[in-house]
């Protein structure tokens, strides 16, 4: 059983590796209301910006690197994203991936 | 036929007041406790509010006049009315000591009536001690010695003992088993079992005062109601003149004396006086009574009953030394340096007045959802023993919860709402570069920074440049107190990733309660 504290070393990598172990089948991330600064505890309210989404997607890479585009950051920018696409868990290409508005 | 009804007889009605009142006490007492709202409807503190022993002491120590605790004058007033009916109709820890008593007392224990006095002159001395700065009254107080010893050691027992055996039947018992048994468990942490399993400071010696005090009843029947209980001690003096009492035996009684025997506070003397302050109207008298002479009334010009024979030398050394103990406080260490690692929750009162208000009652450890207070032991001193600190290692001060002051029965820690809560400053953190993993070896940690709850975080980072433990030269984020926005809440030690000591440590220093504490670096 591996600890918290190993968990969070090299964490990119970690995650990455826990997808391993509980395959998703469905990758659901709420965006409702996400944190731009100051998380994960606490905070301030300033730091909150709504969105109202929710992204669903078989491909939990694809999600994530959806997801990434909330924060007006690039895929690549987030390890666990990169450490996942390398392992051929999914795809992190943003053209490469098709998504529907519902 | 219908006379079949049966009359329950009086010491019966008293015993379905006792069971009445043990189970109003349990429900408050499970009550106690966080259940995923921010505001506590019922707590046990009601019957400390009650409870005359505390009130004075408490008001002596601050001298002022505490609102929360003006409910005991009630106590008093029913009292002068009615006699000592609190013990022998009310008391929780008086119901269980009746009800241990065949597990414990010795045979033929006597009824010894010589200890009688030393509950007076204990309470002399506890509130003598209390007016003059030693506020000792809730090691003994019946309520705090019974809610500690369930809150740190019972309770969490039977937690342990549902878990344990749902657990085996959960992972080892067939389907059909589980059926059954998940639900029962399902109900009782819903209704009994606390909120979340905790640990608590001084369980073992809370369960050993709490076993003491039952186990007491080997030296005769409610030996700590008849000998030791200041609370006790307080209401006798009061009954002693009650408007309604037992008036017993006459000369011209048969002079059996069996009322005498069933007595189970001694309080009836030769000649078959019922000394009022010391019946605690149990009634078992009543029936006993060959000639049915015994009876509960207007009491006025009735014979008062032999008074407990008071030494009036022992009475003066005991409100002497009561007076005179707490000279010898301002000679010790602490008095001119406080322990550093002596956190307060948040709301607490400046030192003195707090530990002359707190009554040594638990529910503030009982209700902390980060399960960070803990029972003191000699860090405050002598007279700090049981009160309430944060140890940040074990949990955390949660940010926007302010339970401890809602359960507060004297305000030793005041009613915060969330805002004053957040600017509550209880001490502060400074970061330990020696142990800290990205000054001494060079990995990247952020967990402190992560968890520091401050809408401003009073954890932030310098970058830096240093040399890894492989010698590799790394761009990291170290991490830094600022002091203005520190409210010392301990998450942050807490949840450092090192075993052992934290990186990040949490001291009293700076904290808003204490008038040295106004500037960040304290002075």
């Amino acid at each position: 059983m591996a600890t918290r504290g190993s968990l969070h070393h090299n964490l990119g990598q970690s995650l990455a590796d826990l997808a391993t172990v509980i395959r998703p089948k469905l990758t659901v991330v709420d965006a409702t209301r996400i944190l731009l600064r100051n998380g994960p505890q606490g905070g301030n309210v300033d730091d909150v910006r709504r969105f109202d989404t929710l992204i669903a997607s078989a491909d939990p890479v694809a999600a994530d690197a959806y997801a990434t585009t909330l924060f007006e950051l690039e895929p690549g920018d987030i390890e666990a994203t990169v450490a996942a696409f390398e392992m051929g868990l999914g795809e992190m290409d943003l053209a490469r991936i098709k998504v529907v508005t519902a | 036929m219908r006379r079949k009804v049966s009359k329950l007889s009086p010491s019966r009605w008293r015993q379905i007041s006792q069971l009445v009142f043990l189970g109003f006490f349990l429900f408050l007492f499970v009550k106690t406790d966080y259940s995923g709202s921010d505001e506590l409807t019922w707590a046990v503190n009601i019957l400390f509010r009650i409870d005359p022993l505390l009130a004075v002491t408490a008001m002596a120590a601050g001298k002022t006049i505490i609102a929360l605790m003006l409910p005991a004058a009630i106590t008093l007033a029913l009292t002068v009315l009615f006699g000592r009916f609190f013990c022998g109709w009310i008391c929780p820890l008086g119901t269980l000591i009746d009800g241990s008593r065949r597990l414990v007392e010795r045979s033929g224990a006597g009824r010894e009536r010589d200890g009688r006095r030393f509950k007076y002159y204990l309470l002399f001395f506890l509130l003598a001690a209390s007016l003059f700065g030693l506020p000792l009254a809730g090691y003994l107080d019946p309520f705090s010695i019974l809610v500690r010893g369930l809150t740190f050691a019972v309770h969490p027992a039977l937690d342990h003992a549902a878990t344990s055996f749902f657990t085996l039947t959960y992972q080892h018992g067939p389907a059909w088993l589980n059926i059954v048994t998940e639900p029962v468990y399902a109900v009782l942490k819903e209704s009994v079992l606390p909120f979340a399993a905790k640990v608590y400071g001084l369980a073992v010696v809370s369960l050993l005062v709490l076993i003491a005090v039952l186990g007491l009843g080997f030296f005769g029947r409610r030996f700590f109601c008849r000998a030791l209980c200041p609370l006790g001690a307080l209401l006798a003096l009061f009954s002693r003149y009650s408007l309604f009492r037992l008036t017993g035996g006459s000369p011209e009684c048969a002079g059996c004396r069996q009322c005498r025997t069933v007595c189970r506070m001694a309080a009836i003397d030769n000649e078959r006086n019922i000394a009022a302050a010391e019946c605690i109207l149990c009634l078992d008298c009543l029936p006993s009574c060959p000639k049915s002479l015994i009876h509960y009334g207007w009491g006025r010009g009735a014979n008062r009953g032999e008074a407990v024979d008071l030494s009036r030398r022992a009475a003066i050394a005991s409100l002497a030394a009561g007076m005179l103990s707490p000279l010898v406080l301002p000679s010790r260490l602490l008095a001119r340096h406080a322990d550093p690692q002596l956190i307060r929750p948040p709301g607490a009162c400046a030192e003195e007045e707090f530990l002359g208000r707190c009554v040594r009652c638990g529910e503030c450890m009982k209700v902390c959802i980060g399960n960070a207070l803990h029972s003191t032991w000699l860090e405050a001193g002598l007279e700090g023993i049981f009160s309430p600190r944060l140890i940040s290692r074990i949990g955390y001060c949660e940010f926007n919860c302010t339970l401890c002051g809602q359960v507060c029965p004297t305000g030793a820690i005041r009613r915060l709402n969330r805002q004053e809560k957040h600017a509550t400053i209880i001490g502060r953190a400074y970061i330990d570069r020696n142990r800290c993993l990205p000054f001494t070896d060079g990995v990247p940690c952020i967990v402190c920074e992560e968890h520091c709850p401050t809408p401003d975080k009073a954890i932030k980072f310098r970058e830096a440049e240093v040399a890894n433990s492989r010698g590799e030269t790394v761009r990291l984020l170290q991490p830094y107190i600022v002091g203005e926005l520190c409210i010392g809440c301990g998450i942050c030690e807490n949840k450092c990733p090192l075993s052992g000591e934290a990186a990040v440590v949490v001291t009293a220093a700076g904290q808003s309660r204490e008038s040295s504490g106004t500037t960040i670096y304290g002075y």
